[in-house]
């Protein structure tokens, strides 16, 4: 399986994701929500939140585990 | 403070955000060597802008300056060298209250609730009586009650029990003073890139994606700091990240804040709603404050033929029924107008309007000597990045000897 972006709850809904995402896959109105169909898991996102609050889950294209 | 040879001064600055880099801006005029470290992958904190769908939608401030060019943060950037245009608004600011407009001027609020002013102000300077505001909102008018709870709500995010009367005096002092606010050409991020282009000029560096670990003191002095660069030493620290995070750096809390929350609405517009460059304070709604269209001042901040309008709701509640709240009043303010809502963006935890609450600030000052904290944790009594620039100005005349004639 590829590798997903989950958003959690310390999200509070800055859009900081919303404003990096090149794919517009991320959406805020008073939470991040992720398009799946467009997000290609580049984990732009991930690395913006300010609260820590976007991660990943499942395995990276090479077929590895995430940390 | 000691007086060292400035040239050879270094300076470490944690986070930059607008605290961190007008801080280290102006320093870094002065010969002062300044390394910026911040976690996130771009610098400005809550005080730049990110394109979407063509509109500059800001990562928390709303485009605006609460007291104009002539302000504190005015004053300030032309001190830093910033070359940023900022557009007076004119009217400052106008009442939405009933079906009415009406053009925020002294003469608008009844003589019977300005009198009350006057009575509080002897209550305050003959028995140093000083309640939180809605003790007195009561016996205001409906129309001045609505505004100070509308205005408090706008520039504060904060409602009448959280402030007392001798801070309301301050801050309504210094609009006396300043007066009211402005648009920075090109929004937020302007103002941010144009200080990153001094600290850059002056050899400064700022490191992204760089947070700062640990902070080590010794004998009441930070001696270094740790981050991916390793450890390292300084002469002086400025945390630009409020006190309870620089106190988790230390390993030893000093200080706790009380934060403010709110929610933005960022929307895009066809045809303009408050159709000129100040602030329409919504008297009629109970959620949302007031709102403001910064394309009537720069029409770069949206895509040709739209407008951008940005509404404020302080936040008291949880945050999913205050914006079902908020958005129903948003209905029907707007309605008749095509628009449509690009983002709602929340500020709270790790991420609020203020990380204390404007009327609480502490200070610059911590229990190291050579450590000052900026930012909105350590506002002067001026409006949201207007007090930024009070307290920096305030930390830079009596640690850095740099007096700034603040008018």
């Amino acid at each position: 399986m590829g590798r997903r972006i989950v958003i959690n709850d310390a999200c509070v809904g800055c859009a900081f994701c919303m404003l990096v995402c090149p794919y517009d896959a991320l959406e805020v109105f008073g939470k991040a929500e992720v398009d799946y169909k467009a997000c290609t898991a580049c984990m732009k996102c991930v690395t913006c939140c300010p609260n820590s609050a976007i991660t990943t889950e499942g395995t990276n294209s090479d077929g590895n585990p995430d940390e | 403070m000691n007086n060292n040879s400035e040239s050879s001064m270094k300076v470490a600055i944690i986070g930059s955000g607008l605290g961190g880099l007008l801080t280290g801006a102006i320093l870094s005029e002065k010969g002062y060597k300044i390394d910026i470290f911040e976690k996130l992958k771009f610098y400005g904190g809550r005080f730049t802008s990110l394109e979407y769908k063509g509109f500059q939608i800001s990562t928390g401030a709303l485009h605006m300056i609460p007291h104009g060019k002539r302000g504190p943060l005015g004053i300030l950037l032309r001190k830093a060298g910033s070359k940023v245009e900022i557009v007076d608004s004119n009217p400052e600011g106008e009442l939405l209250y009933g079906k009415e407009r009406i053009e925020v001027r002294s003469s608008v609020f009844p003589l019977g609730s300005k009198l009350r002013f006057f009575k509080w102000l002897l209550k305050y300077r003959t028995f140093k009586s000083d309640p939180w505001m809605d003790k007195y909102e009561r016996e205001l008018d409906d129309l001045s009650q609505k505004f100070l709870r509308s205005f408090l709500g706008w520039a504060l995010s904060i409602k009448p029990s959280e402030i007392r009367f001798s801070k309301l005096l301050a801050i309504y002092k210094n609009i006396l003073k300043y007066n009211g606010p402005g648009i920075p050409i090109g929004g937020c991020k302007a103002v941010v890139n144009s200080l990153v282009e001094v600290i850059l000029s002056n050899e400064g560096r700022i490191f992204l994606k760089n947070p700062v670990n640990k902070l080590k003191a010794e004998n009441g002095r930070v001696r270094g700091l740790e981050s991916k660069n390793g450890w390292e030493k300084y002469d002086v620290f400025i945390s630009n990240i409020g006190h309870e995070a620089t106190g988790e750096l230390l390993g030893k809390g000093y200080c706790k804040e009380v934060e403010s929350k709110g929610i933005k609405y960022s929307i895009s517009i066809n045809e303009p709603f408050v159709g000129h460059t100040g602030v329409l304070f919504t008297l009629n709604c109970s959620r949302i404050s007031g709102m403001n269209e910064v394309t009537n001042a720069d029409p770069s901040l949206a895509p040709a033929g739209k407008h951008l309008l940005q509404v404020h709701q302080p936040l008291t509640g949880g945050v999913e029924g205050e914006i079902k709240s908020g958005l129903e009043e948003l209905r029907g303010l707007l309605k008749g107008y095509e628009y449509e809502i690009l983002a709602i963006q929340s500020y709270f935890d790790g991420w609020p309007v203020n990380r204390m609450r404007s009327g609480l600030d502490v200070g610059y000052e911590t229990p190291y000597s050579n450590l000052f904290v900026v930012g909105d944790a350590a506002k002067g009594d001026a409006i949201e990045v207007d007090g930024i620039a009070l307290g920096i100005a305030e930390m830079l005349e009596r640690e850095f000897g740099e007096r700034i004639d603040l008018g």
